[in-house]
């Protein structure tokens, strides 16, 4: 009852100070304080008690002792005679004992003081238990008899009488037992009172442990209890606290304001950051590897003010330097993995105070990436478009024999450079082989109207032109060749996706079905590259075909006719067809004719015939170019005849064209057209008159026709070892 | 009623945070200024209780023009209102003590917003 | 991919061997191949390059040409252990040219020597790379560049 009063009234106390989950344990340790207390109270009551008792003991042992010591000096009082100093002294002890005693007597008789064993003045409570009364009761009337005959004797001496001590001593003699008896119940009955006292603080002693202990082992039981219980709280809250940072998307971690980090992070940070310490870091060293100096020092100014309690956290969140960061880690296998990390950071508040930053890191690269992506597809889409407007008007099967043959002359110009070579004459043998590629490249590029590939080649020719003047060449001038074919490459690759993109529309047919209408687009191109060589160079030229549709050949047959045709049409019109104001001077139709017929002879070859009426050959110029080109002396050449001077069309670099064009004056063309004849295994024959005409008549074999390689072999492959 | 001065180069931004605070019940623009140092001037005689601080101007620029402000009065609450060229240059404005960052170009409810903000007492 | 970027880790493998005892290198005519098959002789140094561009540049040699490198530089124990040392000193001296042309711009790791060609990691498929070949002595090595 007083505990559970206790409790409660603590409790309400208790509660006013906030303490909360700590009141349970204040409570008991109070009430442990109190009972200790009361105990230790009890106990030095009780033995200041049993100190007294001690004396009232010793003082009623001493009344023993004295009522036997009068008695015995009344007796020596009675015997000795001999000297007055003797029998003063004996007279003295005799009213000292009878004082002491009478003293003491009625202090325990009625409460009071008394002289105690040193001479000191002793308190002594009045004998209140039965038996003591009894005792006092007793002695009384025989002391108060006793103690006038005493008296009687003290005063008596003095005068010299000796009737009284005999008296005395016949009363002390007659009562002496008695007064002792009486005297021994009272000392007895004393120590029975003080043992009764010793017993009860011995069972008071007894209890107040016993109550400590049960409250001893009611904390105890209590709290363990409490703290397992609360234990298990926090291993639950543990768990789940590892349970969210095990499974969050999100790097996690809090910053203490010394820039530590705290050793609460989520899984994901160390997959984000790349790292794998789990170490204490601290904010620096954390990013150190993998930000640069000035984002790490712009961070940690950021966090300063983060930490900063005079700044608005709302109005600093543009300022986060780490909002949005590539980051480049080494994956220690020699090379980077790039990263878009964003981090966030938060203040914790605790109250009103800024306890830590929470920092949550992103890893925002698909994101990024696909914005990028977006971003380049809006980019390539006006590319594509340019790409689209040139394709979408060139024949479908035209366009992928023309990229087939793109790839195989990419390859071809890939392995050209690829062939190792040491030596000046090396090299430049290597720049004509390439030219020749080129510009063969070039014609079929502009006859199909695809302007940037014509443009691409062109530059590249323009690139290999300077490169003959290099006195000195290494194969580090042909670095940019190098990329120039890469760009071309792409280029090629990104319309053969874009046919392939368009073929799923079905505009496009991958299917070269034969159709009549279909075949006679096949050569429509070169109509339009005669109208456009024409108006390019301010001439007005015709081009009249026969037989294109109605002869057989294989694919390969085709793309190598297709492409010296595109030759022929291109040197007549820029060399042979002269300007309509020439022609008409020369009495001639202001429009130039081209002529270009397919037959098939009985015995399986194939001609093909191709006829201009301009100005044929102008040997003069052949002859001042053969001279220019400084590989025979003007003497020899003087002595050439006219079918020496022809030959000369074939030779690489030969060109009589007088500025260098896309269209004509590199020089190279012919020779290409007799590379594909050879290819074929074809003849070519020349006539022509001057000022009238030149024929060429081109012949083929059917039956042998397909050069196997060449189509096929796209580039890239075979390229597998180095030098 | 908060005094509010305006420290920007921009005539238009100036104009523009005037024409926002117009009809204000919490702030009053009593000043602007185009620079830092006409800025610290004004700031003498007008005593204002905000400041709206840009960073780049001419003949001091606002990280400076913050750092004697603040020697001169270090209750002084300033806004400041920038673009984003350089967060290195913002955040060293804020170490210097300004207390809050608006990004221009800014909308009219962003910066009323922004201005109420770094004004708000920390009620402890 | 520019010529200008080519030419300053060609320019750093050049400079490798100039610093032989044979001088004499030389540089082949460059040409692309497919990363599909890439080409590698016996060790190869790869080093990795971020920034504004990525991708990754390898020095790739036989194993006899390196043996001989190690020669001409008065070290006669020719280990595997030392040809592997050589090779990554080569892309390491490939990789402190580009750092020292380019600066900060541009992240390059350090060097890792492998035997053979580089992985599908440093090679996607579907690119291009650019093969320098590197004439010396006798033999032929080559730097291979292959950005995205």
């Amino acid at each position: 009852m007083l505990m559970q009063g206790i409790v409660n009234c603590n409790g309400g106390y208790m509660k006013t100070f906030n303490i909360g989950k700590y009141k349970n344990i204040v409570i008991s340790i109070v009430l442990f304080l109190i009972l200790d207390a009361s105990v230790l109270v009890m106990n030095f009551y009780i033995s200041f008690q049993i100190a007294e008792d001690a004396t009232s003991i010793n003082l009623a042992g001493r009344q023993r002792m004295l009522s036997q010591r009068m008695t015995k000096t009344l007796l020596d009082l009675d015997y000795s005679y001999s000297t007055i100093e003797s029998r003063e002294k004996i007279l003295k002890e005799l009213g000292a004992s009878r004082t002491l005693f009478d003293e003491t007597f009625t202090a325990f008789d009625n409460g009071g003081t008394a002289t105690g064993a040193g001479g000191n003045k002793v308190s002594l409570n009045k004998a209140e238990d039965i038996d003591s009364r009894t005792a006092i009761e007793s002695a009384k009337p025989i002391w108060s008899e006793y103690r006038s005959k005493i008296d009687a004797v003290l005063s008596i001496e003095q005068n010299g009488n000796t009737n009284p001590i005999q008296d005395a001593i016949v009363f002390g003699q007659a009562n002496n037992l008695l007064l002792l008896k009486l005297m021994n119940d009272l000392t007895v009955s004393l120590e029975q009172v003080a043992a009764s006292k010793a017993e009860r603080l011995r069972l008071i002693q007894t209890a107040g442990i016993m109550m400590a202990l049960i409250n001893f082992f009611i904390i105890l039981f209590h709290f363990l209890r409490q703290l397992r219980q609360g234990d298990e709280v926090l291993e639950e809250a543990r768990k789940e606290t590892s349970e969210i940072l095990l499974t969050v998307n999100e790097g996690l971690f809090l910053i203490h304001e010394d820039f530590t980090i705290g050793s609460q992070r989520s899984e994901k940070l160390y997959e984000i950051l790349s790292i794998d310490t789990s170490e204490d870091v601290n904010f620096e060293l954390l990013l150190k590897d993998i930000v640069s100096d000035k984002d790490l020092e712009a961070a940690q100014g950021f966090l300063r003010l983060l930490f900063n309690p005079k700044i608005k956290e709302k109005l600093i969140g543009d300022l986060n330097p780490l909002e949005n960061l590539q980051v480049n880690i080494d994956d220690g296998a020699g090379s980077y993995t790039t990263k878009h990390l964003s981090f966030d950071f938060k203040r914790v508040m605790n109250g009103k105070t800024i306890a830590d930053v929470l920092a949550t890191v992103n890893d925002i690269t698909e994101k990024v990436l696909l914005e990028k992506e977006l971003e380049n597809a809006k980019k390539s889409n006006e590319q594509q478009i340019e790409m689209l407007t040139s394709i979408l008007h060139a024949n479908p099967s035209l366009l992928k024999a023309f990229l087939e043959n793109s790839y195989a002359c990419f390859s071809r110009i890939n392995n050209l450079l690829k062939d190792p070579a040491k030596t000046q004459s090396q090299f430049n043998e290597k720049i004509n082989a390439i030219y020749i590629e080129v510009h063969n490249f070039k014609g079929e590029s502009s006859a199909l109207e695809l302007n940037e590939f014509a443009k691409m080649a062109h530059e590249f020719e323009n690139n290999l032109s300077e490169m003959k003047n290099v006195p000195d060449l290494s194969g580090q001038n042909f670095l940019s060749l190098t990329v120039r074919l890469d760009k071309m490459i792409n280029y090629a690759q990104s319309i053969t996706a874009l046919v392939e993109k368009l073929a799923n529309f079905g505009h496009f047919t991958q299917n070269p079905a034969n159709e009549s209408g279909k075949e006679e687009s096949q050569w429509k191109h070169l109509d339009k590259l005669t109208l456009d060589l024409s108006e390019k160079h301010k001439k007005n030229v015709m081009l009249v075909t026969s037989g294109l549709n109605d002869t057989a050949m294989p694919q390969s047959l085709r793309e190598t006719i297709n492409s010296i045709s595109i030759q022929f049409i291109r040197n007549s019109i820029v060399h042979g067809i002269e300007l309509p104001s020439e022609r008409e001077a020369l009495q001639k139709s202001p429009q130039g004719r081209l002529d270009l017929r397919l037959s098939t002879t009985p015995e399986g070859i194939l001609e093909m015939t191709f006829k201009d009426d301009g100005s044929g050959f102008d040997f003069e110029k052949l002859r001042q170019q053969a001279i220019k080109l400084n590989k025979w002396s003007e003497e020899e050449i003087d002595h050439w005849d006219n079918k020496r001077l022809l030959s000369l069309i074939f030779t690489p670099g030969f060109s009589t064209a007088d500025e260098v064009s896309e269209d004509a004056g590199r020089g190279v063309g012919m020779d290409v057209v007799m590379q594909k004849i050879k290819q074929n295994k074809g003849k070519i024959n020349i006539s022509h008159k001057e000022s009238q005409f030149t024929r060429f008549v081109v012949s083929f074999p059917l039956n042998n026709a397909t050069e196997k390689n060449i189509t096929a072999d796209h580039f890239g492959h075979g390229a597998n070892k180095v030098a | 009623m908060l005094k509010l001065m305006i420290v920007d180069d921009s005539n238009v931004i100036r104009r523009r945070i005037e024409r926002c605070n117009n009809g204000s019940d919490m702030f009053n623009v009593v000043a602007s200024a185009q620079n830092g140092k006409e800025a610290i001037e004004v700031f003498k005689k007008v005593q204002p209780d905000v400041i709206t601080m840009d960073l780049t101007m001419p003949e001091m620029d606002g990280i400076e023009c913050i750092e004697t402000l603040m020697a001169l009065n270090p209750d002084i609450i300033i806004l400041v209102i920038s673009a984003l060229s350089d967060k290195a240059t913002g955040i060293e404005a804020l170490e210097k003590g300004a207390r809050g960052f608006v990004c221009k170009p800014f909308s009219d409810e962003v910066l009323m917003a922004s201005l109420i903000e770094v004004t708000e007492q920390d009620d402890d | 991919m520019t010529e200008k970027v080519l030419q300053v880790f060609i320019d750093g493998a050049v400079k490798y061997f100039q610093h032989t005892s044979d001088k004499e290198v030389k540089v082949g005519t460059p040409y692309l191949v497919n990363n599909s098959e890439p080409s590698a002789f016996d060790f190869t140094g790869v080093i990795g390059v971020t920034g504004p561009m990525k991708g990754c540049v390898y020095f790739t040699a036989p194993q006899i040409l390196l043996k001989h490198l190690l020669l001409s530089m008065g070290e006669d124990e020719t280990t595997e252990e030392n040809i592997i040392d050589v090779v990554g000193e080569v892309a390491n001296t490939i990789s402190g040219n580009a750092r020292s042309e380019f600066g900060k711009e541009f992240m390059i790791s350090v060097p890792v020597v492998l035997e053979g060609p580089p992985s599908n990691i440093h090679l996607p498929r579907h690119l291009r790379s650019y093969v320098i070949p590197v004439y010396w002595k006798s033999y032929s090595a080559a730097i291979v560049l292959c950005f995205e």
